[in-house]
């Protein structure tokens, strides 16, 4: 066990004026995760620090946070020596290191993210197009951690022209459903995905490989002749 | 003070009531879903990572629903409500098809039209739908593609801490909004609750930090009666480091070979001819022996050997594992990993009959918060079937109840009494704080009232509950907010899972043999005889009473050495 100093962006919006850093000593052990050095400030020195999680293991998508300068989901992610901690970019911060990933959830409402089908098949269960079922599983991994929408730089300066990576996998699950029979390219105009610039760090942060910029171009080869 | 009033109110939003709550859409009723955190990304059915067993069209030669359901009885000790079993076998085919109506796709074969089928222990037959190591998901995408499309109301972060009742039925909810710290009273007609196991009961499980047995003590409560709450599954091999992985599942028993710190191979003393592959409930309880005995690891487990497999198996096989070894530090082709048993599913819950109604009229519960389909253990790959079929009776039950009846009148200060707690909690200066309490009863319930139970030991825990229980008076809090405090919600939790402590000691204490999940060292035999019986308990005052009712045996009884 060695010393280890993790230095967190605390907020109370309750009662600060603005955000400030503050430093934290925790026993560091070689191959702990994020997440057990925040519990332990919360377990042992400061309850009032505030974060979100709940499955422990990178299903539900809520530990998301900036660690040393990259978004990653604390529960998935190693603790180093030294670390510091800072909420998601391009979010309202709640407190502390929780945000709000409440304004993008109800982004997703007119998205019309449902099977759209006119019949039922005749024969069940039916024969799919294994081929496009690859692609489908690929971005139906997403758990909308939002870490691909803190670091995107079209979010940035265009939060509400473009609906972000995350949201665009939920479409593209649809959108790469063999079965569904909505033109959902309408929808994808209007969500701002020809504001994607291709610069792939989305890629880079997201813990379950989904890569959004490159199905990001397929959707857009698919609905807009891309190539 | 919020007012909602609805038809049809689901309370828990994992997989049982996004079904409940879709199923009863579709009968002319307005529903509302009220959900602990937010939609999808709370409830145990995001993390499944298991499979749906269900016998349909696409079943393998000599497999049929009959197998299933004796598979089913055969697992659960006979402890089974035999009735419930057959509509588990009747019903899930044709749900597992109806989540790809909307929107779900199961994995199939090379022909891209028969589904790809899994198998684990206790089924006679691979029978089981998945999509990758995440079904669970999958599931959840499905339904709540059809929440949507059918505009269900979702009042989410919003804490359930009371059902409400007239003389003759459940009127309604009392809970917390976790956002604004405002107290919601909510009107039903009918109200279907779902809310999940218990994991934290427990120091390991593998269940999210929401599983509190919230449904267990509201329904207990609300007049309604527990069953079977003595049976509780262990999974043998759960992740003991990092301390935040701590319980979630580590590894697949038919890829590893256990070790103890003297090098031994120790499941030849506990099953010689089955080794790692016996029983879960005999491996969980062979590794907690072997720590209590002093040959435990560092952290209390036991090692997991997977380095006898060929380079690359292991990562071939277990992809999803295979990334989190590598981002602790383990590498599987020669390093061990230390596992122990972990908390996983709980058998019991809110006795129901056949359209998972409660005892209290109006009152439904489905999926893993009710009782009776899994008897004394329950079988790989049902959970994920129980949820659809318990969802899907219970949602049209209760959207057909409610369009029968009115809305019953409801007393605005029993949505004050509920939520005085959290206004006591907020105001306390000193006292103990919610996560101190919460990790004495986690080790205390893994301590005592585990893997390995006896009279002195339950006598004992029940003893420590009820200190336990006396300093839920004295939580105070660090964050004073009434805003997305999550000591707060604990504070609440702590409540619950006192009280199913409570509940699951007892009926331990009671049922003196050993069978499935439940195992006396004072009494190591299963005693057909004297204990093909459930165990009811019902609270009366402020007592708990148990009873003693038979088992619905009505299609096979367990002549022939099936135990």
């Amino acid at each position: 066990m060695q010393d280890g100093k993790v230095t967190i962006l605390r907020f109370n919006p309750e009662v600060d004026s603005q955000p400030h850093y503050e430093t934290y000593d925790f026993p560091f052990v070689q191959g702990m995760s994020v997440l057990d050095v925040v519990l332990y400030i919360y377990e042992n020195i400061d309850g009032t620090l505030s974060f979100s999680y709940c499955c422990r293991n990178s299903h539900c998508g809520l530990c998301g946070a900036k660690i040393n300068g990259k978004p990653g989901l604390m529960c998935r992610e190693s603790a180093a020596r030294e670390m510091v901690l800072e909420p998601l970019d391009n979010f309202t911060v709640i407190r502390d290191l929780m945000v709000d990933r409440q304004e993008y959830d109800k982004r997703k409402d007119s998205l019309r993210l449902f099977l759209e089908r006119g019949e039922v098949p005749a024969k069940q269960p039916e024969k799919v197009d294994t081929e496009d079922q690859e692609n489908f599983k690929v971005v139906s991994r997403c758990v909308e951690c939002y870490n691909c929408v803190s670091i995107c730089p079209v979010t940035r300066v265009k939060k509400h022209e473009f609906l972000g990576p995350a949201g665009l996998m939920q479409m593209a699950r649809h959108a790469f459903d063999p079965r569904d029979e909505l033109n959902r390219g309408v929808v994808a105009r209007s969500s701002g995905i020809l504001n994607c610039i291709n610069c792939g760090k989305c890629n880079q942060v997201c813990p379950h490989k989904i890569e959004p910029a490159k199905n990001i171009k397929l959707l857009r080869s698919k609905y807009f002749g891309e190539v | 003070m919020h007012h909602f009033a609805t038809d049809v109110l689901v309370i828990g939003g994992g997989g049982a009531g996004a079904m409940a709550a879709y199923e009863a859409s579709k009968h002319g009723v307005k529903v509302t879903m009220v959900l602990k955190g937010f939609p999808e990304r709370c409830g145990i059915t995001i993390m499944a990572p298991g499979a749906i067993a269900g016998v349909g069209s696409w079943h393998e030669p000599g497999d049929s629903r009959d197998l299933h359901f004796l598979d089913t009885v055969r697992g659960g000790s006979f402890l089974n409500e035999q009735r419930l079993v057959r509509i588990l076998v009747e019903e899930a085919p044709d749900l597992i098809l109806e989540l790809e109506r909307i929107g779900a796709l199961w994995q199939r074969k090379a022909d891209g039209e028969s589904y790809a089928l899994r198998i684990d222990g206790g089924h006679s037959y691979p029978r089981c739908t998945f999509l990758e190591d995440r079904t669970g998901r999958e599931m959840m995408r499905a339904l709540f593609g059809e929440v949507k499309k059918r505009n269900i109301n979702i009042l989410s972060n919003t804490m359930i801490l009371k059902l409400l009742k007239d003389e003759s039925r459940v009127t309604g909810a009392v809970g917390l909004n976790l956002e604004t710290g405002e107290t919601v009273l909510l009107r039903a007609k009918t109200v279907i609750l779902t809310c999940g196991g218990a994991g934290n009961l427990y120091l390991n499980t593998s269940n999210p930090t929401g599983a509190t047995g919230d449904g267990y003590a509201l329904a207990l409560d609300a007049g309604a009666e527990l069953m079977d709450m003595e049976f509780v599954q262990f999974y043998p091999l759960g992740f003991l480091f990092p301390n935040s992985l701590r319980g979630n599942l580590g590894a697949l028993l038919y890829y590893v070979h256990l070790f103890n710190n003297k090098g031994e191979r120790f499941m030849e003393k506990y099953d010689p001819e089955r080794l790692e592959l016996s029983t879960r409930d005999r491996v969980a309880r062979a590794i907690y022996t072997e720590v209590k005995e002093g040959r435990g690891g560092p952290h209390g487990g036991v090692f997991a050997d997977m380095t006898y497999h060929e380079p690359g198996f292991i990562a071939k096989m277990q992809p999803a594992l295979y990334e989190t070894y590598q981002k602790i530090g383990i590498t599987p082709e020669k390093d061990r990993l230390e596992v122990a048993p972990t908390c996983h599913f709980f058998m019991g819950g809110v006795r129901v009959d056949e359209n998972w109604q409660s005892s209290v009229p109006g009152l439904f519960v489905t999926g893993e918060n009710a009782a009776g389909v899994h008897g004394a253990n329950r079988l790989s790959q049902n959970a994920l079937a129980e949820l659809l079929v318990s969802g899907a009776r219970a949602g049209k039950a209760a959207a057909k109840l409610a369009a029968e009846i009115g809305q019953a009148p409801v007393d605005p200060r029993e949505a004050k009494t509920a939520t005085e707690l959290a206004g006591q909690m907020l105001s306390r200066e000193d006292g103990i704080r919610p996560v101190t309490l919460r990790n004495r009863l986690r080790r205390l319930m893994w301590e005592k009232v585990a893997v390995i139970r006896s009279e002195a030991s339950l006598r004992g825990a029940l003893v420590e509950l009820e200190v336990l229980k006396s300093q839920l008076e004295s939580q105070a809090l660090s964050l004073k907010s009434r805003h997305y405090n999550q000591e707060l919600v604990e504070g609440l939790e702590n409540y619950f899972l006192a009280t199913v402590a409570q509940c699951v000691t007892k009926a331990a204490l009671l049922r003196t043999e050993s069978r499935g999940a439940h195992y006396r060292e004072d009494y190591p035999a299963a005693d057909n005889k004297r204990w093909l019986k459930h165990l009811t308990i019902r609270q009366k005052a402020d007592d708990l009473t148990v009873q003693e009712i038979p088992v619905d045996l009505a299609e096979i009884k367990p002549e022939g050495g099936a135990l």
